[in-house]
C-alpha cells in the first residue's frame, strides 16, 4: 500500500503540474506573470480570455477525459478478464460516431453547438443498450464472452452505418466527421467541462468503491460468489458506471484511443492489479497523460493543431515499452 | 458611394468614423450563409478571413490594410507575412482572439462546429460564406463591398467577372458543347454535380457536365457509370490520380488548381476550361 500512496502523491502532482504547463503554454507566447495575472482575474482582458476562457477548461476537459478513459479501460479490463478490452470495445465510439455521422450528413448540427455532443452521447447509450440487450437475452447470466462478441457485432454495424453515410453525403460531411472521430479536445469550454465532470467523477467514485468486488470478480466468478460479491450486480453497475464515463468522453472529445487500453497497464505493471489502487491511479495517470498530450498537440506545428490521437501513440508506446522491460527484469 | 467615400476619408481615423457616420443611418446589414443577420455601424478595420477565396476578393477590393492575419492556405504574397492562424476550419483561437478582429469570415457548415460558437461567446462578429456557384461568388463580392464601405469597388470587381465570363462565352459561341466530367479524384471517383461552380464554368466554358443528374455538390460514383456515360473529355486539377480506365474512354485533361477556388479567378478558369473544351475557338 506505500508503494500506491507514494505513486498516488506523485501522480497528484503530476496532475496539477500537467494543467500548470497547459495554462502557461500555447500557441500565443505569454509570460508567467500575464498568465498568473489572468488567473487572478486582472490584467489584458483577451490575455485573460485565452488562459481563463480556452486554456483552463481545456486542460480540465483534458484531465476528465484522459481520466475517465483510463478508468474505464482498467475497469473493463477486469470485467472482461481481457487485456486487450479498452472502453470503446463495447461498440460505445462506433455507436457515437454513427449518431455524430447522422446528424452531419442531415445537417441538424446548424441548430446549435450542443447537438453534436448530444447526439454522440444518445448514440453511445444506444450501442450499450443494444450490446446489453444482446447479451442478456442470449444468456441469462450476462455472460463476459457473449458480451464481447454483442460489443464487435454492434460496432461492425455502426462502421457499416457510417460508411453508408459516407457514399452518400457531400464531401465536407465526410471531412467533418473524420475531424470529428479522430477526437479533439478543441472544443471545450467551461459548460463542457461541467458536463463532462458532472458524468464522469460520480460514476467514476461508484467504479472506485467496486474496487474490492472487482478484485474478486478478476480472479473468476465462480470464485466471487463463494466468496458472498453479488456477480451479476457488480458486473451490471460496474459495466453501466464504465460506459457512461465512455460515453461522457467519446461525446465531448470524440473518439481519443491509446489512452483507455495502455494507461491502465503501465499502472498495473508500477502498482500491481488490485483495484483499489489501480483505479483511481489509472484515474490519475491518464489525466495527466491526456493534458500532457494535448499541450504537444497544440504546440509542435502551431498555430495549426496534429490530432492528439497521433501525440498519444507515439509518446504512449515508448513508454509502454520501457515500463515493461523494467517489469521483466 | 457615401460608405466608400467615408472610408477613404477615415482609414486612419478610427475615432472620427463613429461621429461623421450616424448609428442607424448608415448601418449595413447583411444576411449570412447561415441565415444570420450581422449589423455593421461602420466598416470593420480588423478583418480576418478564414476563407482565402474571401481573403483574395478582399485584397482585389482594396480592403487589404484591414486583413490582420491569414490561414496556412493563403498563398498571396500580400497577406503571407500576416500572421497565421493555422487551418481555416478549427482555427487556433489563442492567436484569433490576440489579432482582436471586429470581423471573422468563415466558411459556413457543419466543418467547424468550434469557431462560429466560441465567437459568438465572446461578441466577435462574423459573416459565414458559401462560395457553391458563380453566383454566390458574386453575392460574397457584394457583400464584401457592402461591408467594407467599398461598394464601388464590388461593383466593378463583379462587373470585370462578368465580363470575362461573357468573353468566353462569346468565343465559344455557336460551338457544340464538349460533353464533360469533372472527376475530383478518388477511388470510386468523385465528380462535381450540377449546382457547383465548376459546373457553371464548364458551362460558361461550352461544355456540358455529364453528372448534371447527381443529387449532390461532389459525390462519388461508381466506376462503370463513369466511363458507359457518353463523355468526351475528363478534366481533372493538375495531378490529380485517376483509374486508367478512364483514359481507355476519354481524354483526361489537366487544368490549374485555380479552377478548384471558388474567387476572383473565376473569369480565368473560365477562360482555360474554354481554351481546353473548344481550342479551335482559340486559335
Amino acid at each position: 500500500m506505500t508503494r500506491s500512496r507514494t505513486a498516488a502523491a506523485a501522480l497528484i502532482l503530476v496532475v496539477a503540474a500537467a494543467v500548470l504547463l497547459a495554462v502557461r503554454f500555447g500557441s500565443v507566447a505569454l509570460s508567467t506573470g500575464d498568465v498568473v495575472d489572468a488567473l487572478r482575474g486582472r490584467g489584458d482582458p483577451i490575455k485573460r480570455d485565452i488562459v481563463v476562457g480556452l486554456r483552463l477548461p481545456r486542460a480540465l476537459l483534458g484531465a476528465l477525459v484522459g481520466g475517465g478513459l483510463a478508468l474505464a479501460g482498467a475497469t473493463f479490463q477486469a470485467l472482461l478478464r481481457n487485456p486487450l478490452a479498452e472502453p470503446y470495445i463495447l461498440g460505445i465510439s462506433g455507436g457515437a460516431a454513427a449518431a455524430a455521422v447522422t446528424v452531419l450528413a442531415l445537417g441538424l448540427v446548424s441548430a446549435g453547438s450542443w447537438v453534436l455532443p448530444a447526439a454522440a452521447f444518445g448514440g453511445a447509450l444506444l450501442a450499450i443498450f443494444l450490446v446489453f440487450r444482446v447479451a442478456s437475452a442470449a444468456d441469462r447470466s450476462f455472460d463476459v464472452r457473449v458480451l464481447l462478441l454483442a460489443g464487435v457485432v454492434v460496432g461492425a454495424f455502426f462502421s457499416a452505418m457510417i460508411a453508408l453515410w459516407f457514399t452518400l453525403s457531400e464531401a465536407s460531411t465526410v471531412r467533418s466527421a473524420v475531424l470529428w472521430m479522430m477526437g479533439s479536445l478543441a472544443g471545450a469550454d467551461w459548460g463542457i467541462v461541467v458536463t463532462a465532470a458532472a458524468y464522469t467523477l460520480p460514476a467514476g467514485m461508484v467504479l472506485v468503491a467496486l474496487a474490492r468486488p472487482l478484485d474478486l470478480l478478476a480472479i473468476g466468478e465462480e470464485t466471487a460468489t463463494y466468496l458472498g460479491v453479488n456477480v451479476e450486480q457488480v458486473k451490471r453497475l460496474a459495466f453501466g458506471m464504465a460506459s457512461l464515463i465512455t460515453a461522457a468522453g467519446v461525446a465531448v472529445a470524440g473518439g481519443i484511443g491509446f489512452v483507455g487500453l495502455i494507461v491502465p497497464h503501465a499502472v498495473r505493471l508500477v502498482v500491481g492489479s488490485g483495484h483499489r489502487a489501480l483505479l483511481p491511479l489509472s484515474f490519475l495517470a491518464g489525466s495527466a497523460f491526456l493534458v500532457l498530450a494535448d499541450v504537444v498537440a497544440r504546440l509542435v506545428i502551431a498555430p495549426a493543431e496534429i490530432p492528439i490521437g497521433v501525440v498519444t501513440a507515439f509518446t504512449g508506446v515508448p513508454l509502454f515499452l520501457v515500463l515493461l522491460r523494467k517489469s521483466l527484469r | 458611394m457615401l460608405a466608400s467615400v467615408t472610408l477613404g476619408a477615415c482609414g486612419d481615423a478610427g475615432a472620427g468614423r463613429q461621429v461623421e457616420r450616424g448609428a442607424s443611418a448608415s448601418q449595413v446589414v447583411v444576411t449570412d450563409a447561415s441565415g444570420r443577420v450581422v449589423r455593421f455601424d461602420r466598416p470593420p478595420t480588423r478583418v480576418l478571413s478564414l476563407v482565402p477565396a474571401v481573403t483574395q476578393m478582399l485584397v482585389e477590393l482594396g480592403a487589404g490594410d484591414a486583413l490582420v492575419g491569414r490561414t496556412n492556405y493563403d498563398t498571396l504574397a500580400v497577406v503571407r507575412a500576416l500572421p497565421s492562424v493555422g487551418g481555416g476550419l478549427q482555427p487556433d483561437l489563442e492567436r484569433l482572439l490576440t489579432l482582436r478582429p471586429e470581423l471573422v469570415i468563415r466558411f459556413e457548415g457543419a466543418q467547424d462546429p468550434v469557431t462560429g460558437a466560441a465567437l459568438d461567446e465572446r461578441s466577435i462578429p462574423h459573416l459565414a460564406v458559401r462560395p457553391d456557384r458563380i453566383e454566390d461568388v458574386r453575392t460574397i463580392v457584394r457583400q464584401m463591398g457592402q461591408v467594407m464601405g467599398l461598394i464601388a469597388a464590388a461593383d466593378a470587381l463583379v462587373a470585370d467577372l462578368d465580363r470575362q465570363l461573357e468573353d468566353v462565352r462569346t468565343r465559344v459561341a455557336g460551338a457544340e458543347r464538349t460533353r464533360v466530367a469533372y472527376v475530383l479524384g478518388g477511388t470510386p471517383p468523385w465528380v462535381a454535380g450540377p449546382e457547383t461552380f465548376i459546373a457553371d464554368l464548364l458551362y460558361v466554358a461550352g461544355g456540358e457536365n455529364v453528372f448534371a443528374d447527381l443529387d449532390r455538390l461532389y459525390g462519388s460514383v461508381s466506376l462503370e457509370e463513369l466511363v458507359t456515360r457518353d463523355v468526351n473529355l475528363f478534366i481533372v486539377r493538375r495531378g490529380t490520380v485517376v483509374n486508367p480506365r478512364l483514359r481507355d474512354r476519354a481524354p483526361v485533361v489537366e487544368v490549374s488548381q485555380d479552377v478548384e477556388s471558388p474567387g476572383t479567378a473565376l473569369g480565368r478558369s473560365a477562360l482555360e476550361l474554354a481554351q481546353v473544351l473548344h481550342p479551335d475557338a482559340f486559335r
